[in-house]
């Protein structure tokens, strides 16, 4: 009883610890406030709009923003601020699933190519290497144009494109940390290979990844907005940030809301998110909990 | 003799975000012309920062003077501006540093030649060609052969001997007024620690310069320093002659450290006096002593009277002191503890030690050598060459010997962290040679390994508790949750430490502490053999001692067998009851504690024990200098015949052609070398 306490109360600690070291810097705070308020909007458009965002109104179209479209309207007369709403959930779940995949296979990769060593590795590697030679971009409209359009399609290609780096970053880690004491020590001390791997090695490389997967967060929901620009993408009438900055630029002189405020928003979430990896980064730190 | 450089009152401060650290507080000394001044203390006790704040080497920020004057031939040095041209004349030119690390205060990419003639020709104005003709007879002068060719050499072709000896050339090459050494034999084997402090005390004597000695070894110091000053938590505690620091020291502090380093001449039965505690916080100092927490002298009157300042002990105007209390030696006899209390135990169980606990027979550990695009093997080093030894059970076997002799790999092999090349390792009787990695469980849960860096043997991410736990769940010890906790409490209390701290992180601790979790890890499964690789020499001297006594407090109780490896002679012998030597690969003699240090008879023991420096200072004088030169060998060419042939004061025709074998060269005591 007297341990659970003390384990409960050294959490509570952490937490505290952690939102401090976290919340360090001014803008870390910002950064926070839009990702969550990006969040809870996506969450509660269908509430909080009139309009449908795939329904066409001919009667409306291109209108300039006033007090009822508050961002104007598009070529088919759909609400901007409405598209721009429900495309905050396919942009977020493009970029947070395919980080995952990226991150969860590239991680996996990495960690046996560095622990396993040797004709493992370079196998690992050269196939890293091979698909880090080509663009992202190009990589992911290639397997798009392979797989075929849809959701489920585009996180794929761009998990699976973005996979090299995790692998590179963790095989880099690996690699320095097995030389520690402390695995060594592990190894004296009876645990098995696996648990060595996971316990103490994947620990200690966690942060740099997690760090790199909020960073690639925003680059996802960018390479997203690429691809639905290159009409690779999100098939319409669903809303996509990158579709529909495409499809805005077409109007640019007539309403220029119509691409450029989804671009704003792209713009917003890639930095906040950008910001809040550069704090998790601090938190992450052993050491600089508590001293900042 | 004129004062060459006066400091009055300097304070240096790091201002961090949220708090300010004092790093010098208020320090006054000076230097005179041609003396030797040593400056000892703890890490983090200001040394280095105090002799960098006069030359603006501090980083600003967050290095900041808060306050002070360095006066420097008749001019104020701190009133130059960081980057001034004046400045720049003395950084260098009047005043010369060299560093700690002579493999990262040489540029890599630039060669030694360079390197040197570029700040000749900026101080000197000399011309490119003369200032390589310079360069060359320093270099000639800091005792490296083929001068010539060597200025051609990149930092990385050069030993680490032969580096410091370069950056002493580099200093050295615009005749400096003073010379400042920051540690600078500390990264050093004590045989090349011994040949460059040699050369340096020359060289200055012969030049005139005032020679600055930083380091943290007061053994170092008596052989060396005309004068030294003790520092504590950023200041000058106590200051004097050497004769006055070692035979009639009055501070707390400097008595503490004096009785905390073993020594080579001091008798082995007393147990060593730790200073306990740490070091205070430098940011929160408070109105009183920074040392009176661990001051075994503290009385009342401390707590209430303020920081003590400087003032002088006696009649003499060289010794000052800053303490409260007039520790005369008729206080210290008073309030010394008993002296049974000093002694050491003695060890339990004689009969026990007849059991051979381990068995190192015929071990050779090698490494291959790769070279070109398809790594193909092209050769191997034999880091451990035909090594056998015994570990009794409840005996503590010192393994001694300069970096690189292989006397770690010998560690690792019988951890079987290292595959062996040929030769047996029995422990308790069975053959664990080639057992495979499962088949180790059984036997590895009675040995433990503590190692040297007390900060890279802990997982940064796991809670030093369950670091502790690790081998109890690991080996399936059959422990329930609550026993578990009870054990780790057990352990927590075993080696000094509050187990209520074992939820927190590694880097929460300092280093002793953390010498303490690795200890306890180590004792988890009750193993009967703990092999400490290095396991205090990465300690400041006042922890060392409190870690030595727990090492040996541990051993009484539990009865375990040590496996100790240390470089530090001193530490060795006071711990061990046999040790061996070994030397690029090879144990050259080994022996009794008593018969090996009093009577060694191979030449590398005699050159290494000559080398070691002792905190006595009449002892170091009447030593004759240190007859050994040159350096170990890489492994790479090893010698044919004996090892040591290449450096060997006695070493004829037949050594270079023949190894000798092991002899008997007396009861408990076998040496190989041909001149017994």
């Amino acid at each position: 009883m007297e341990v659970q306490k003390g384990k409960q109360h050294t959490t509570a600690k952490r937490m505290q610890e952690f939102a401090g070291v976290f919340f360090s810097r001014k803008l870390v705070i910002f950064g926070f406030i839009i990702i969550v308020a990006m969040i809870l909007l996506a969450l509660l458009v269908p509430v909080l709009s009139p309009y449908d965002p795939n329904l066409s109104s001919l009667k409306e179209v291109l209108r300039h923003p006033d007090i009822s479209h508050w961002l104007g309207t598009d070529d088919l007369g759909r609400d901007v601020l409405t598209r721009i709403l429900y495309g905050t959930r396919v942009s977020l779940l493009v970029g947070l699933a395919s980080t995952l995949v990226a991150g969860v296979l590239g991680m996996a990769l990495g960690l046996i190519a560095g622990y396993m060593e040797g004709i493992v590795d370079s196998v690992i590697m050269r196939i890293m290497d091979a698909m880090l030679a080509v663009p992202i971009v190009i990589l992911a409209l290639f397997l798009g144009s392979a797989l075929g359009k849809g959701l489920g399609n585009i996180i794929f290609c761009i998990g699976i494109s973005m996979i090299p780096r995790y692998a590179r970053v963790t095989r880099g880690s690996v690699l320095s940390v097995k030389k520690l004491d402390y695995i060594t020590a592990g190894r004296i001390y009876g645990a098995s290979r696996f648990q060595i791997a996971v316990k103490h090695i994947l620990k200690n490389c966690l942060s740099s990844n997690l760090v790199m997967m909020t960073m690639n967060l925003g680059d996802a929901i960018l390479t997203e907005a690429s691809l639905s620009y290159l009409a690779m993408g999100i098939n319409p009438p669903t809303a996509s940030w990158g579709g529909m900055v495409s499809n805005g630029y077409e109007w640019l002189s007539m309403n220029p809301c119509v691409a450029i405020a989804p671009g704003i928003f792209i713009v917003l979430t890639v930095w906040a998110f950008n910001v809040c990896g550069d704090a998790l980064r601090d938190v992450l730190d052993p050491k600089l909990k508590g001293t900042l | 003799m004129k004062r060459l450089l006066e400091v009055k009152d300097l304070t240096m401060e790091f201002r961090q975000r949220s708090k300010t650290l004092i790093a010098a507080n208020h320090i006054s000394y000076y230097l005179e012309e041609g003396e030797i001044v040593a400056f000892v203390g703890e890490s983090g006790s200001g040394k280095s920062v105090t002799q960098y704040s006069g030359l603006q080497l501090v980083p600003c920020p967050p290095g900041h003077v808060a306050g002070g004057e360095i006066w420097f031939q008749g001019e104020n040095i701190l009133s130059y501006g960081p980057g001034s041209e004046k400045l720049r004349q003395i950084r260098g030119g009047q005043i010369g540093v060299i560093f700690q690390e002579p493999m990262t205060s040489l540029n890599p990419v630039m060669t030694i030649g360079k390197q040197m003639a570029e700040s000749i020709c900026l101080h000197l104005k000399m011309s490119k060609k003369e200032a390589r003709q310079r360069a060359e007879e320093l270099l000639e002068k800091v005792g490296i052969p083929d001068a010539k060719e060597r200025l051609k050499a990149y930092p990385h072709q050069l030993s680490g001997g032969m580096r410091q000896r370069v950056m002493i050339a580099m200093a050295l090459s615009c005749n400096p007024k003073v010379l400042i050494a920051d540690e600078a034999t500390t990264a050093l084997d004590v045989t090349t620690q011994a040949q460059i402090l040699e050369l340096m005390k020359n060289i200055v004597k012969e030049t005139g310069t005032t020679l600055v000695i930083v380091t943290h070894n007061l053994s170092l110091v008596a052989r060396y320093a005309d004068r030294v000053y003790v520092m504590y938590a950023g200041e000058i505690v106590e200051a004097g002659t050497t004769d006055e620091i070692f035979y009639h020291a009055s501070h707390p502090y400097t008595i503490g450290l004096l009785k905390a380093i073993p020594s080579l001449s001091a008798p082995r039965e007393q147990k060593l006096v730790p200073i306990s505690g740490n070091v205070g916080n430098l940011a929160d100092r408070g109105q009183n002593c920074m040392f009176l927490p661990r001051c075994p002298y503290a009385s009342k009157e401390c707590e209430s009277k303020g920081t003590p300042q400087p003032a002088p002990v006696g009649d003499s105007d060289t010794h000052i002191r800053a303490c409260h209390r007039t520790l005369t030696r008729e206080v210290l006899e008073k309030e010394q503890p008993a002296p049974q209390a000093l002694l050491r135990t003695k060890k339990q169980g004689d009969a026990q030690e007849n059991q051979v606990l381990l068995q190192v027979e015929d071990l050779s550990v090698t490494f291959p050598i790769y070279s070109g695009v398809f790594r193909k093997k092209i050769g191997e080093v034999s880091a451990v060459n035909h090594v056998s030894f015994q570990l009794h059970r409840g005996e503590t076997f010192g393994l001694v010997g300069e970096s690189g002799c292989g006397k770690s790999t010998v560690a690792r092999a019988i951890m079987r962290l290292e595959e062996t090349a040929s030769g047996k390792i029995l422990f308790d009787g069975t053959d664990i040679t080639h057992r495979k990695e499962k088949e180790l469980y059984p036997v590895r849960r009675n040995m433990a390994m503590i190692f040297q860096d007390p900060y890279g043997s802990l997982d940064p991410r796991q809670r030093v508790g369950d670091a502790v736990m690790e081998p109890l769940v690991n080996f399936k010890l059959g422990y329930s949750k609550k026993e578990l906790d009870h054990r780790v409490d057990e352990l927590f209390d075993l080696v000094g430490l509050d187990g209520t701290c074992r939820y927190r992180l590694p880097h929460e601790f300092s280093g002793g502490q953390r010498q303490r979790i690795v200890i306890a890890r180590a004792l988890a499964a009750n193993p009967s053999m703990i092999i400490c690789d290095e396991a205090i020499s990465a300690l400041d001297v006042s922890i060392q001692a409190q870690v030595i006594n727990l090492l040996e407090e541990l051993k009484e109780r539990l009865g375990m067998a040590y496996l100790f490896i240390a470089h530090d002679l001193s530490v060795v012998r006071h711990i061990s009851d046999r040790i061996a030597v070994m030397y690029l690969g090879q144990i050259v003699e080994t022996g009794g504690w008593k018969e090996l240090y009093g009577n060694p008879r191979h030449p590398y023991t005699q050159a290494l024990l000559d080398s070691v420096p002792t905190p006595n200072p009449e002892y170091e004088r009447n030593r004759s200098a240190h007859k050994i030169s040159g350096e170990v060998p890489s492994p790479m060419n090893r010698p044919d015949g004996c090892a040591f042939c290449t450096r060997c004061p006695k070493a004829s025709e037949k050594c270079r052609i023949k190894m000798p074998a092991m002899e008997q060269v007396g009861e408990n005591h076998q040496a190989a070398c041909f001149f017994l």
